[in-house]
């Protein structure tokens, strides 16, 4: 589903600053289905590789095809409708405080140019999904961490996403919580059949609910493959110290 | 008690003093609006980046924030002659308190949309907003609370902007204050004039502070 073939992305020199290169010669495919997990330290480039899939960031070479689109080719308008089937959740929610939970979740539904009435139907399905619906009316700044990131994944799959791109979901949560909102991206992926693209810098989020990963580090994946096989034999460095310490809470 | 104020004065130069402040903040608002989101979505970086207009844009803001207004209004007179036929009147003195407020509140405009987290921004992107949902939906809705707080604070600079306007020729209670009260040595006058200004300042406070608390959510 997703190809990424040779992509290198440079950030150019400004006046004091050097060029900086966050990803480096990438080679990967998602597969229809997967939940792949992106990991590495902060600044290893995977946040960078994460807003490629969406076209937030264009590669300085190489090629990237989605559903089989190559996104160089495609228009900022074939863009803006294809983003509107790419649903995508953020460590800080990045929900609209002018706006009550319903309202946030109408908003990618009024980009699409739904109507009323689809709108209102639509967000009572996602909202009673995510289990919201009596928090309706609330505005974000009344809702708990763990609410708030629900609010942002009834958003994410309000256009029928065939992709959820999850961008530190969990970081900012408490143990609980990340447990519940991580069975939540996977019950998602089981029934709806949606393909989940995550980044995180916690291998624990990897083990619950990834079934590939890839590790990075300074802009390149240094070590990739099923899970399972990734942490039974880590190769390398990074992955090793990743992989430490790590008990066995996957969610089934 | 208060004999020597002339109430029919008083209630005219009042109504002068709206009409002037009334129109200049709707025009300033109309102006200022647009130019301050200009300003913004032009900085490097950000929804529309173009340097040319981004600087040119700056430079003319700071010449207009940065003539007093008292010397802005006299540069004006021209204008307000060119644009309605006359440099007299409460009509006329809105020009020149458009001209002075409108890159004055252009700049609470640019503070309050920088407010706006980027998150939310790069939020609409990825959903597949085009520029000017983020503008109309995500920066100028967030932000709301503070630019009905930068009108306000506004609103209340142009009712003391409106009273030097007055006195070179606009009218209003400044006009009245002054040429009515103070040079005629009716400190009457002067008084309730002054205090007819304060009390507006007040109420427009007043009902700013309230908009702006009902809007904000955060």
């Amino acid at each position: 589903m997703i190809q990424i073939e040779q992509v290198t992305k440079r950030y150019p020199a400004k006046q004091r600053e050097r060029e900086v290169i966050a990803l480096q010669e990438i080679d990967l495919q998602i597969e229809k289905g997967d939940i792949f997990g992106i990991v590495g330290y902060s600044g290893a480039g995977k946040s960078t590789l994460l807003r490629l899939l969406n076209g937030l960031e264009k590669p300085t070479s190489g090629s990237i095809h989605v559903n089989g689109k190559k996104l160089a080719v495609l228009s900022d308008g074939e863009l803006r409708v294809l983003r509107q089937k790419i649903g995508m959740i953020f460590q800080h929610y990045h929900l609209l405080w002018s706006r009550t939970v319903r309202e946030n979740v109408a908003f990618p539904l009024e980009i699409a140019g739904k109507t009323k009435r689809e709108i209102e139907q639509r967000t009572e399905e996602l909202l009673r999904r995510v289990g919201l619906w009596e928090r309706k009316d609330a505005y974000p700044s009344e809702l708990s961490g763990g609410q708030k990131q629900r609010v942002g994944i009834a958003r994410a799959l309000a256009n029928d996403p065939f992709l959820l791109l999850c961008d530190e979901a969990t970081s900012a949560l408490d143990p609980e919580t990340t447990t519940s909102i991580l069975q939540l991206i996977k019950e998602i992926n089981q029934e709806m059949g949606i393909t989940v693209a995550l980044i995180t810098h916690e291998m624990s989020v990897v083990d619950a609910i990834c079934n590939k990963v890839a590790v990075m580090e300074t802009g390149s994946i240094v070590e990739l493959g099923e899970v399972k096989q990734v942490f039974r034999e880590p190769q390398h460095e990074v992955t090793k110290r990743f992989t430490e310490g790590l008990g066995g809470d996957h969610i089934a | 008690m208060l004999s020597q104020v002339d109430w029919e004065t008083v209630w005219q130069a009042t109504l002068d003093t709206l009409q002037m402040v009334g129109i200049s903040t709707l025009f300033t608002v109309l102006l200022g609006l647009p130019l301050g989101v200009l300003l913004v979505i032009t900085n490097r970086g950000h929804l529309w980046e173009n340097q040319v207009i981004h600087k040119s844009l700056a430079v003319v803001v700071n010449v207009f924030r940065g003539v007093p207004f008292i010397v802005l209004i006299l540069l004006l007179f021209p204008l307000s002659t060119f644009l309605i036929g006359t440099s007299l009147g409460p009509t006329a003195a809105t020009i020149p308190l458009t001209v002075a407020a409108a890159p004055f509140f252009a700049r609470m405009v640019e503070t309050a949309l920088l407010e706006v987290d980027r998150g939310t921004l790069e939020a609409a992107h990825a959903m597949g907003a085009n520029r000017f949902t983020m503008i109309r939906k995500v920066l100028l809705a967030e932000s709301l609370p503070a630019i009905i707080s930068g009108i306000t604070v506004t609103c209340v600079s142009l009712i003391g902007y409106s009273a030097f306007a007055g006195i070179v020729g606009g009218g209003g209670l400044g006009d009245v204050a002054l040429r009515v009260g103070f040079q005629s040595f009716n400190n009457e006058m002067l008084l309730v004039c002054s205090f007819i200004l304060v009390a507006i300042v007040q109420i427009v406070q007043w009902i700013g502070d309230a908009i702006s608390r009902k809007v904000d959510h955060r």
